[in-house]
Parts: C-alpha cells; sequence; structure tokens
C-alpha cells in the first residue's frame, strides 16, 4: 500500500517538475526572441551613425557647409532614435523579465502633459497635443515608469501615424473600478488587416515605416496587462486611430 | 564611357541618404527609390546600372522586384542586395534570384564600398567586351 503511494507521490512530483521546465524553457524562448527583435531594431541608427560619421571624415572636404550639416543631424537624429529604443527596451526587458511592478498614485493628466511636451520639444513636429482629464488630477495606479513608457509611446505613436499641424486627444477619465486613457489621432486610421496584428512585435503598418520600432505597441500591450488591464484598439481606415487603456484601481492594488 | 547609374532603393531615409552620398563621392550618378514599385519604375525609365536594393521595403520588397528583373532579359541591371536579413536562407534565396553581391545590415561603409567597386568593375569590364564584340562584327561584314 504504501510502495503505491509513494509511486503516485513521486510520479505527481516529475509531472509537476516537467511542467516548470516547460515553463521555463518557453521563458527562455521568450527572451531570445525579445533580444532579437531588438539587436535587429538597433542595426538602422547604428548603421547611420557610423556610416554618417564615416561620410564625413572621408567625403566631408568635398561637401557644402549644408550638406555636412546635414550628416550631423543624422548623428544627432538617430542618436536620439537610440536613446529612445534604448528606453523602450529597458522597459520591454522589464516587462519579459516579469520584474516586479510599483504601485504609486500617478496622475495621468499631468503625465501625458508632461510627456507631450518631452515629444515635441524638438521642434520638429507641429503637432497639437490636447489633454483633458475628468476630473482633474485623475490618476491610476502603477508602476510610474511603465505608465510613463505607455504614454510615451501611444502618444509618439499617434505623432507618427497623423499629418503634421493635426491634433492628437488625450483623454483620462476616473471611472469607479477603472482609469480609463484614450488616445486619439487624427491619421489615416486602421485598415481591417492590420487590427489584429498591431500589437505584435515589428508590426508596422505600411503606409507609415519612418521611423519606426516596432516595439512600441507591443511593450505598451505587455505593461498594461501586466498592470491588470486592457487596451483596444479603434479606428476605420480614413478617420483616425483611438487607444483605449483600461487600467483596474482594485485589482492594481490587490496585487501587491 | 560616362558615369555608372547607381539606383539606392532603401526605405529608411537616413540610409537612402548615405548611400547615396557615398555613390556621388565614389562618382557614380545616383538615382533613389524608396520602394520596390519605384525600383521597377527607375528601372524601366532610366535604366540604372547598378541597384542597391533593401529586402524589407513597404508595397513591393526586394524579392518581389528581383523576380521581376529576373523575368525580363532587357533588365541587365547588377543587384547588390543590403539586407538586415542576415540567415543563410535568406542570403541563398539572394543569389538563387540572381543577386551579384550581398550585403548585411549594420555594414561597415568601407567594405560596401569596395564591393560596389568590384560590381562596378564588373559591369565596366562587360559593356567593353560587349563593344569590342560590336565592332568586331561589323568589321566581319
Amino acid at each position: 500500500m504504501a510502495t503505491g503511494d509513494r509511486l503516485t507521490e513521486l510520479e505527481a512530483a516529475l509531472a509537476e517538475r516537467d511542467a516548470r521546465i516547460a515553463e521555463l524553457e518557453e521563458l527562455d524562448k521568450h527572451k531570445n526572441d525579445f533580444v532579437a527583435t531588438v539587436s535587429h531594431e538597433l542595426r538602422t541608427p547604428i548603421t547611420a551613425m557610423i556610416g554618417a560619421a564615416k561620410t564625413l571624415l572621408r567625403g566631408g572636404d568635398q561637401m557644402s557647409a549644408e550638406e555636412r550639416a546635414s550628416f550631423l543631424e543624422m548623428i544627432e537624429r538617430q542618436g536620439d532614435r537610440l536613446l529612445r529604443l534604448t528606453r523602450g527596451v529597458l522597459a520591454g526587458a522589464q516587462v519579459e523579465s516579469g520584474a516586479a511592478l510599483r504601485r504609486e498614485k500617478v496622475d495621468l493628466g499631468a503625465l501625458a502633459r508632461d510627456v507631450a511636451d518631452e515629444l515635441l520639444s524638438t521642434g520638429r513636429s507641429t503637432h497639437e497635443v490636447e489633454v483633458n482629464a475628468e476630473p482633474e488630477g485623475a490618476s491610476a495606479w502603477g508602476d510610474p515608469t511603465a505608465l510613463r513608457q505607455i504614454m510615451s509611446n501611444l502618444v509618439e505613436n499617434a505623432l507618427k501615424y497623423s499629418p503634421e499641424g493635426s491634433k492628437v486627444r488625450v483623454g483620462v477619465l476616473d471611472l469607479s473600478s477603472e482609469t480609463l486613457l484614450e488616445v486619439s489621432d487624427e491619421g489615416p486610421g486602421i485598415d481591417a488587416g492590420s487590427v489584429g496584428t498591431i500589437f505584435e512585435r515589428f508590426k508596422q503598418m505600411e503606409s507609415s515605416r519612418s521611423g519606426g520600432f516596432g516595439l512600441g505597441l507591443y511593450i505598451v500591450k505587455n505593461l498594461v496587462e501586466q498592470h491588470r488591464g486592457t487596451i483596444e484598439v479603434s479606428g476605420e481606415a480614413g478617420a483616425g486611430t483611438t487607444f483605449r487603456v483600461r487600467l483596474p484601481k482594485r485589482a492594481a492594488r490587490r496585487e501587491r | 564611357m560616362g558615369k555608372l547609374k547607381v539606383l539606392v532603393a532603401d526605405d529608411e531615409p537616413a540610409l537612402r541618404k548615405l548611400l547615396k552620398t557615398n555613390m556621388e563621392l565614389e562618382g557614380y550618378e545616383t538615382l533613389e527609390a524608396s520602394n520596390g514599385a519605384e525600383v521597377l519604375q527607375c528601372v524601366e525609365r532610366d535604366n540604372p546600372d547598378i541597384i542597391l536594393l533593401d529586402i524589407m521595403m513597404p508595397v513591393m520588397d526586394g524579392w518581389e522586384v528581383m523576380t521581376a528583373l529576373a523575368a525580363n532579359p532587357e533588365y541587365e541591371q547588377k543587384v547588390i542586395l543590403v539586407s538586415a536579413k542576415a540567415s543563410d536562407d535568406a542570403q541563398l534565396q539572394g543569389w538563387e534570384l540572381g543577386a551579384d553581391e550581398y550585403i548585411t545590415k549594420p555594414f561597415d561603409l568601407e567594405s560596401l564600398l569596395q564591393r560596389v567597386r568590384d560590381v562596378a568593375a564588373r559591369t565596366e569590364a562587360e559593356s567593353e567586351a560587349r563593344r569590342a564584340e560590336a565592332i568586331s562584327e561589323l568589321q566581319n561584314l
């Protein structure tokens, strides 16, 4: 009798261990995919930066002052791009590692204004970002760095996919059980074929690939889900796009 | 003979500018395209000698361009694929579709230039040979 019980016990322990191994293998594969994605995305800015410097070194004396300046600007812009990507990657790495999120009260309206100022400060964009918080000071419980990343990626995405001079709207709404964040643009909208894949790594709409990494929305979705929140996108081709993030209040606090 | 015409095809504006400027520094005439459809239009209209061709481009990718070029015997362009796709499979596919060189991104500018010079030298040698052949045919008439 004792032997049979012991055997069942061992089999159960073995099955549990196998399941754990499979889980870890899955996690490892996830991480490898992520590293592959990132190194792929780093290639363009690095190639452009080094190439621009080498071009100046070999041909600078044959160029006009404007042309030389344009290559220096290329180095600067690609450096900025690399910095933003690196920040995104660090946020992404945190996502993938499942590192514990901090839980703090974050004023989303203030965060949106701060992020918008930062993104528009380069002076290369003529967009307007309008922020409405209802009520003013409406906040979410979450990791400040992660929430900044979510906001930054969504607003940057809206700026990237909408025409110069158009308006990007950020709405924050305090509901009883959740905080709703909406980011809308006046861009070309999303074609039906892209809705299903927009949150996947590397998926970008063909119509505008300028300066994109294909990581932004993937990171947003992961961070939102780590907060036990949801994200959805709506918009038809030609009618602008709206991203809607719902962050639960209670569940987020209970996490800890 | 005149300057060789090099078409730089990449959807990334910074890389396009970088390659274009360096091709000019090399003394080539340059053309630009930001997707595969533009490449084919440019081939039809301007008949470039060499194409620096990115693979992952919108509208029509580099593979489709290669297939279209291969389908028309009138197109004699030399193609140098410049791509972030670094796998053996991708390179093999490039060779099978008739690429003359395969350069992976991120590329080292110096070695890219050297390979372009090699392809340019072959292009010139071939057109020289064709010219000599045409002349000897005329003389035999």
